[in-house]
């Protein structure tokens, strides 16, 4: 088992892309996981299309490529790693099924805290001085009921947000730059990832992922994996 | 009322747009094909911009699902939906009610058939054909792809004011990029008053043959205006009527499309009593929103109507105590013991009453409501703290 | 994230401001609206809400502890949003006694989202060396997360005084509910002047 004792590791990583340059920045609990584990992973994912004047559109197909390309990509890692991906089936039971909701609802909170208030998303301007020097955060032992139920000893979840410029919004910036010398904003890469030891709760690693306009084109299965390759980066299993 | 069919970012996007100029709006949105109606079960096709708004919608309401807000009672649930399916047994499976809790006069529909109905509008509602025509009417948004048209149009008249507005600068004339501007979100309002005014039209249709009484709907307008005035609120400065026809114009309207018809289903008794249980929580609800005035147009509304007497009075009671200006003490203390004359008092009347003569001093009868509240409550949440008014030492004892 | 949902988390879990944080040392001794004073035993972060002072540890969204100044006849508990002309904030009135007070708090963590709310255990306590009250409650956030809380406060001069902590039912609550006690214990009514 981990060491009760929480030491910090923060690494800032820069990652050097074939067409843009990714930036992740992990944190970690000290301590050692499992080999062999069972993972859960949970994947959301979207990915939409910038109107010209600058709506964004979800769209359906793409979001279905770029989940599959992840959802593959973290596949291939953890088997690669003799880890097994364990798939969440819906319980039917409604105490257990609200318990589970809690449990990703809890964790939806954290992960915005660490965020804004452990990595300084949002400008910074809500870094809370009693996370800086330690990274202390869990989603209790209702996690447990997971482990219990699914036989998982981790659950990694995998967020990511991407957009791309529709013809008309190419174009538009295109006579923007050359009328006011100024770019016009375009959609950005952004997602985070985190796991879950579903023993005691306990985040014990957490990883954000912020990539340059250039990134690369998650509809492709070679994208995606690149995506997903970054957003497990620092991945402690 | 909403009543509105809502595209995922217009909402949040709308003062951006509104700061947006188009020429190309003044055509409107005459360039798209027309789309034919939703057909029961039917799903957008893949790759489709609606395909992209269901898929978010989906999202959305996996966390209403979850939401503080839901009213999970089986029985209110289950009469809502079959109320859906008399009007519509085609499509009542495609739909999904959430009941809100909130003290809000809405209903809402998102594309793929997420259906919000507030308990603001339950309260408000009179009778099961009016609970019924706003069912329709949020059908009618689903059936008719109204949120995906909305949002062509936002997305078509947005890129035409941006063309506009680049050109305008670039040409040193920025102020046709405003000209548009204004132009495109009138448009952009006109387009969805004109989807609220066919959902209503279709709306009456359904009713209309599911056997319910088409008068009843334009007394659900006639009400709210009656409400708003009460409280001298001006409905054409609210965003919502800039979305929505107005209330008394939509009354009008309805009105004239149930000319020739004949009284129908009401379904008044049936309404009130399934709504019975949920009441006092819904009147609760309703004092949370601190609007006085509405409030007590509404209350004395159901009082005259003869609805729940005894808990209708004791929350007038607390609307008084609550708002706490000359005067109001003598009016709830009035409201509370018109509550204890009727049966289905809540036994909080007690304690209310004794918290207003025990901030007279008036500790003798404090004393007497407090030990009654106590015995009618033994389980009060509050029951240490009541106590030890009546403790030795305190004035009360 | 990007930046529109950080602003959108700014302006909704009472984080209108988006105040920076400082720290609170461990042992320091912490006054509000000049009448009464805590000390506490762990570090806390702190930040200005409106009317309210904010202490926690994790995030305002796990475990928050807020203090009021001494809230005055017709203020806030909260910035709450307004939907509509009509619609008045929810306010202390110099009139209201205990149980209004647990109805205040309730009714203005409705206004945040707040759903099944339920109070219940209020009692008489001591705030300090002065006649005080306290309950608990329990609600889900609009998003669904269960959260637990406990309210201790009185009334002196008008003016209400609430240490109102809440936080996210499972895990947080536990975890910070020791230290939160211990703050309460600490409570000392400030000489007058």
């Amino acid at each position: 088992m981990r060491q009760p004792t929480i030491a910090l590791a923060l690494t800032v990583v820069l990652t050097a892309v074939l067409t843009g340059c990714a930036v992740t920045n992990h944190l970690e609990r000290d301590g050692s996981v499992s080999s062999q584990a069972r993972v859960l992973v949970f994947t959301d994912v979207e990915i939409s299309q910038m109107t010209a004047s600058g709506l964004l559109e979800p769209r359906a197909e793409w979001t279905q490529a770029a989940e599959g390309f992840v959802r593959t990509s973290v596949a291939a890692s953890l088997a690669r790693d003799g880890h097994a991906e364990v798939v969440y089936e819906e319980p039917v039971d409604a105490d257990t099924a609200y318990e589970e909701t809690q449990t990703f609802k809890l964790h939806d909170k954290v992960s915005e805290s660490i965020l804004v208030h452990r990595m300084g998303g949002g400008g910074g301007r809500l870094l809370l001085p009693t996370v800086q020097k330690s990274f202390d955060w869990s989603v209790g032992t209702q996690a447990q009921s997971l482990k219990r139920r699914l036989g998982a000893d981790y659950a990694l979840f995998v967020y990511l947000r991407d957009g791309y410029q529709s013809a008309g919004r190419v174009a538009t910036s295109l006579i923007f730059a050359a009328l006011f010398g100024a770019a016009l904003p375009a959609p950005q890469q952004t997602g985070y990832a985190s796991l879950v030891d579903l023993e005691t709760g306990d985040v014990i690693w957490f990883n954000h992922l912020v990539t340059g306009a250039n990134s690369d084109d998650v509809r492709t299965s070679a994208g995606g994996a690149r995506a997903a390759q970054n957003l497990l980066d620092g991945l402690p299993l | 009322m909403t009543y509105a069919a809502r595209p995922p970012s217009a909402a949040g996007r709308g003062n951006r747009l509104l700061r947006c100029v188009l020429l190309l709006a003044l055509v409107g949105s005459g360039c798209q094909t027309p789309l034919a109606d939703l057909k029961p079960g039917e799903r957008p096709p893949p790759g489709s911009v609606e395909a992209g708004l269901w898929m978010q919608m989906d999202k959305v309401e996996a966390k209403l699902e979850s939401s503080g807000r839901i009213v999970r009672d089986r029985e209110l649930n289950d009469y809502v939906k079959a109320i859906l399916c008399r009007l519509s047994p085609e499509y009542c499976e495609s739909i999904r009610v959430y009941l809100v809790e909130t003290p809000y006069f809405n209903a809402t529909m998102r594309p793929n058939g997420t259906m919000e109905l507030w308990t603001g509008l339950m309260l408000r509602a009179q009778n099961e054909a009016q609970l019924a025509f706003v069912l329709a009417h949020e059908l009618a948004h689903y059936t008719r792809r109204h949120t995906l048209k909305r949002w062509q149009d936002v997305k078509f008249k947005s890129n035409g004011v941006l063309f506009v507005q680049v050109l305008s600068a670039a040409a040193g004339v920025g102020y046709v990029g405003n000209l548009a501007a204004l132009a495109a979100s009138a448009s952009i309002f006109a387009f969805s008053r004109a989807q609220e005014s066919e959902a209503d039209a279709i709306a009456l249709e359904m009713i209309r043959n599911a056997g319910y009484d088409t008068r009843e709907p334009s007394k659900l307008w006639t009400s709210l205006v009656d409400e708003l005035e009460y409280a001298e609120e001006d409905s054409g400065t609210f965003i919502f009527f800039a979305t929505h026809p107005r209330a008394d114009d939509r009354a009008d309207v309805l009105l004239e499309l149930a000319a020739n018809d004949e009284p129908a289903a009401r379904e008044r008794d049936r309404f009130l009593s399934v709504l019975q249980p949920h009441r006092a929580t819904m009147l609760r609800s309703e004092l949370r929103a601190r609007r006085f005035d509405r409030s007590e147009w509404l209350f004395g509304r159901l009082l005259e109507a003869g609805v729940a007497t005894g808990e209708v009075e004791f929350y007038r009671g607390e609307l008084y105590r609550t708002r706490g200006e000359e005067g109001d003490e003598a009016l709830a203390l009035q409201a509370y013991g018109e509550a204890l004359r009727s049966e289905d008092c809540p036994p909080d009347a007690y304690r209310a009453i004794g918290l207003i003569y025990r901030s007279r001093a008036e500790h003798g009868r404090a004393r007497e409501f407090f030990e009654r509240y106590l015995e009618l409550v033994p389980d009060a949440v509050d029951r240490k703290m009541i106590e030890s008014y009546l403790e030795p030492g305190e004035p009360s004892s | 994230m990007n930046s529109r949902s950080l602003a959108i988390l700014c302006s909704t879990f009472l984080l209108s401001a988006c105040q920076a944080y400082s720290l609170v040392e461990p042992g320091s001794r912490n006054e509000f609206g000049g009448f009464y004073s805590v000390s506490p035993d762990i570090a806390w972060s702190r930040a200005e809400q409106g009317e309210l002072e904010v202490w926690t540890v994790d995030g305002p969204a796990l475990e928050a502890v807020r203090f009021t100044n001494g809230l005055e006849d017709g203020e806030p508990l909260f910035d709450t949003p307004r939907a509509s002309d009509s619609q008045e904030p929810v306010v202390f009135r110099a009139f209201m006694s205990e149980p209004d007070i647990m109805t205040l708090v309730a009714d203005s963590l409705s206004r945040l989202g707040a759903g099944q709310l339920e109070t219940r255990d209020l009692e008489p306590t001591r705030f300090g060396d002065r006649a005080g009250f306290r309950f608990s409650l329990s609600f889900l956030t609009e998003r669904g997360l269960a959260m637990q809380g406990t309210a201790v406060g009185t009334i002196a001069d008008e003016k209400l005084f609430l240490i109102l902590y809440s936080a996210a039912s499972s895990y947080y609550y536990a975890k910070y509910e020791p230290h939160v006690e211990q703050l309460i214990d600490s409570l000392q009514i400030s000489p007058e002047l």
